[in-house]
């Protein structure tokens, strides 16, 4: 007999539960399927070793739940569950199984199965980083294309292949949804919209999640292999206009310690003394949870420029520079960032430069975006905590007949 | 609370939820006393509009008392008490695009603004229940509703007129009123606008309100007669679609010349008149790359004479197919559209409200308790029982 038993936990435990979960867990085989998602149910790991859970308490992406898989630079991913409502752990047989499964508040559900590892080590083997991934999203969508009876007879490249049978299987199933007025019809009206949207877009929200891009856009590099990162670093560069004098901005960046309120990956920022400074940024649980180092000012001219590097010692390396510049008429403030990492050699490295490497653009951005709100506004806006309503029409139903 | 909530194409509930709380520090809360339904909803609930996700509180034309205020809102501008009119765009009243009067446009009001960069380049503003593309906000047609960046977001009003007389200052009046202000109308000009619906109804009296010549006004007879007999009352020369056509009857109004202006009041859910045109649509989403059906729109740009203007307050999401470019470019059209900067205009048309010029509550025909929302959905959707304009009341 089979002995189940589940149990949920109040969010102020789940700090120290999903730790101790962690810790019990750590090495176990995980997969993990998110359910009711934009694009429909996604399968968006399968075995790999699990390295632990972690609730993100800081910075602008506090409240996440983060899931870190993988046991080497080649299968290792961070998965982030936004806006987690609810927490469920149900042990079944004990010693052989578990299943974590995290609802969110706009009614998607994460579901985590950790399997007790076998006797041998039989990793499957994921090819190389995330083309595996990138491969198992498209068949799910030429899946959904061939379904629908429209196969895809070329091996498909990447980027406008996958796309189009996105935009095509989206169209029908936008259309069928809306013509049949079933209830099955009814319900792949919205994933159909959505598929428009990954094809139009040639971006796709589970993929984001695990910081793959399948195209290039604009300007932005395509995911380059732990191996790239290490050999040439990661170099960004990003701009925006803030209706603010450079003086004010300039003020606002150069009290680095304010940095974390808008840039997602750093935990804390202390001034050490008028130059120096010491920076803790997140990091993969394997590689420590946190890394650290220590920066000094190389260039400060009040209102225009603001430049940094790290210092020697510390675990990351980094440049940095900003720029305040007086927009054309009274369009505010020109602001442009460039920022390297050079991650340290070695094993640490790897890691390092999967966690920097996942879309650093689109992340500069998001948080120059921030800054701008903080300066414009006063604040940045959020939605997580506003009520909800718990119908999900009917979205379970799609869950259990969507998928194969 | 009770609130009105998404659950999947098609069907909607009203669920009791928990209490709205002030989130950010500039937010306000809103006791709702009156809120409406727009064509806008139905889009969401026919499950055109992507990003949907169940569970959501949807509604974006609301009015009330503010019941409680964040510590960082200016209460010089908004306090505890006051009547309040909260437009469906959030805007925070101080970026490059709210200070040129684009409020619809605003770059700071957006949570999820990545995704509208994907999508249309730029992402929009916020809005109140409107998809998470739009910022996942939940939406008015509740009994609370948290309002973000208070003392820009909550219009005050004077206490001497009913609800029904302002709470379309919220969205369709001054909808109605911007696609045609948009289109700088001459004494001598003709109006044609497609769609009787609410904000049809709006671009009527809007057009009239800015000095248009004449307005001719088109919709579908069989269906929603006593659509195009408000018009009607409303001043407007009207043609059916269901029995005329429309591209000739509106040539020969206009000697030949077509409208001067032409306002497409109907967005992307709109039926195809000819045979052709609907099947052509009809063939291409199902089979092929369509989020929309364009009949309206391809329709306006074929008649507006040359050098007019197109004005689209009609909304669309997505791809819209067979756009007769060649029509538009050789003859020289302007085109107009945009969501509603619902802020830019409150004062002007609330002025219009005061002097008697218009009053917005003529296009009410059904007045709803919340808990019956989805019976209104279902009879503003099917046309039925002769619904034009539901307004729903939380406290009944
Ligand atoms: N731009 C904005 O900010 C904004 C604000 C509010 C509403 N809207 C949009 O305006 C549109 C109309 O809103 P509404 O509340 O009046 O909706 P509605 O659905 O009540 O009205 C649409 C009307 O168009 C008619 N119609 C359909 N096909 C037609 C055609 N081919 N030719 C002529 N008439 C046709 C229908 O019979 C109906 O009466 C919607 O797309 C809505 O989303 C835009
Ligand atoms: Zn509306
Ligand atoms: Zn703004």
């Amino acid at each position: 007999m089979t002995e189940t038993m589940t149990q949920d936990i109040p969010r102020v435990e789940w700090p120290t539960q999903l730790q101790e979960l962690s810790s019990r867990y750590q090495g176990w085989r995980t997969s993990i399927r998110v359910m009711g998602g934009e694009i429909g149910d996604q399968r968006v790991a399968a075995d790999l070793p699990l390295q632990g859970f972690s609730v993100e308490t800081q910075g602008s992406e506090a409240g996440k739940i983060l899931i870190e898989l993988g046991d080497s630079p080649n299968n290792f991913m961070i998965h982030h569950v936004d806006y987690p409502l609810r927490v469920q752990v149900a042990e079944m047989q004990p010693g052989s199984a578990a299943d974590v499964e995290i609802e969110s508040e706009d009614g998607t559900v994460t579901l985590v199965g950790l399997r007790a590892p076998t006797a041998l080590p039989s990793r499957r083997q994921v090819a190389p980083g995330e083309r595996g991934f990138r491969r198992r999203g498209m068949e799910v969508l030429r899946e959904k294309a061939h379904r629908l009876g429209r196969p895809s007879k070329r091996e498909p490249n990447v980027g406008n292949v996958e796309r189009f049978a996105s935009v095509a299987a989206g169209s029908l199933l936008a259309a069928l949804g809306l013509s049949r007025r079933s209830v099955s019809g009814v319900l792949t009206a919205g994933v159909g919209a959505a598929l428009i949207y990954r094809g139009v877009t040639g971006y796709c929200h589970a993929y984001g999640a695990m910081d793959v891009d399948t195209a290039h856009r604009k300007g932005e590099r395509a995911a380059r292999s732990p191996e790239e990162i290490t050999r040439q670093g990661i170099h960004v560069e990003q701009s925006c206009l803030i209706n603010k004098s450079p003086e004010e901005l300039y003020e606002f960046w150069r009290h680095f310690e304010n940095l974390p309120r808008i840039m997602n990956h750093l935990h804390s920022v202390r001034v050490l003394d008028d130059r120096r400074s010491h920076w803790v940024a997140k990091a993969p649980r394997i590689a420590g949870g946190e890394v650290e180092w220590d920066a000094e000012i190389t260039r400060d001219e009040p209102g225009s420029v603001i430049a940094w590097r790290s210092l020697p010692g510390g675990q990351i390396n980094s440049v940095g520079e900003i720029r305040f510049r007086q927009a054309m008429g009274d369009r505010g403030t020109e602001v442009h960032v460039s920022m390297d990492y050079i991650p340290p050699a070695g094993q640490l490295g790897h890691w390092m430069a999967t966690l920097f490497g996942e879309s650093p653009q689109r992340q500069m951005r998001e948080d120059l975006r921030n800054f701008k709100r903080i300066m414009e506004v006063g604040e940045i806006l959020t939605i997580e905590g506003q009520p909800r309503g718990t119908c999900t029409g009917m979205g379970r139903e799609r869950r259990s007949t969507e998928t194969e | 609370m009770k609130a009105l909530v998404w659950c999947a194409p098609r069907k909607v509930a009203v669920e009791d939820v928990p209490d709205p709380a002030i989130l950010n520090r500039r937010d306000a809360i809103v006791r709702v006393t009156s809120t409406a339904i727009c064509g806008s909803d139905l889009h969401l609930v026919d499950g055109f509009i992507p990003f949907m996700k169940p569970g959501d509180i949807i509604g974006h034309e609301s009015m009330g008392i503010v019941e409680e205020v964040g510590p960082d809102v200016d209460r010089s501008k908004v306090n505890v008490g006051d009547r309040v009119v909260v437009p469906f765009p959030i805007a925070c009243g101080n970026c490059f695009f709210c200070r040129r009067g684009l409020w619809s446009c605003c770059d700071n009001t957006n949570p999820k603004a990545h995704m509208g960069d994907e999508l249309f380049g730029q992402a929009t503003a916020g809005i109140f229940g409107y998809s998470h593309l739009t910022g996942g906000f939940a939406g008015g047609q509740a009994e609370f509703v948290r309002v973000p960046l208070a003392d820009v977001n909550c219009q005050k009003m004077p206490p001497d007129f009913t609800d029904e007389q302002l709470l379309f200052l919220s969205d369709i009046f001054p909808t109605g009123y911007m696609a045609v202000e948009h289109c700088n109308v001459q004494p001598d000009d003709t109006v044609a606008v497609w769609g009787c619906g609410p904000v049809g109804q709006f671009v009527i009296r809007s057009a009239f309100l800015l000095g248009a010549g004449r307005v001719i006004a088109i919709d579908d007879e069989k269906k929603v007669p006593e659509r195009l007999q408000m018009a009607r009352d409303g001043g407007a020369l009207t043609i059916d679609m269901h029995d005329e056509y429309v591209y000739d009857r509106l040539l020969e109004l206009t000697c030949g010349i077509g409208p001067d202006v032409c306002i497409d009041a109907v967005g992307m859910e709109a039926h195809g008149y000819t045979m052709l045109g609907s099947i052509y649509d009809k063939v291409k989403t199902n089979l092929f790359m369509e989020t929309e059906r364009p009949h309206a729109l391809r329709q306006a740009i074929t008649c507006c004479r040359k050098g007019g203007t197109v004005s689209i307050p009609g909304v669309y999401g997505g791809l819209s197919d067979k756009i007769p470019m060649g029509a538009l470019m050789n003859k020289g059209l302007t085109i107009k559209t945009g969501q509603t900067h619902v802020h830019k205009y409150v004062p002007e048309l609330l002025e219009h409200i005061r002097s008697g010029r218009v009053d917005p509550g003529f296009v009410v025909t059904h007045r709803l308790p919340l808990s019956e929302a989805p019976h209104a959905y279902e009879i503003f959707r099917d046309k039925k029982d002769g619904c034009i304009k539901v307004v729903l009341n939380p406290a009944s």
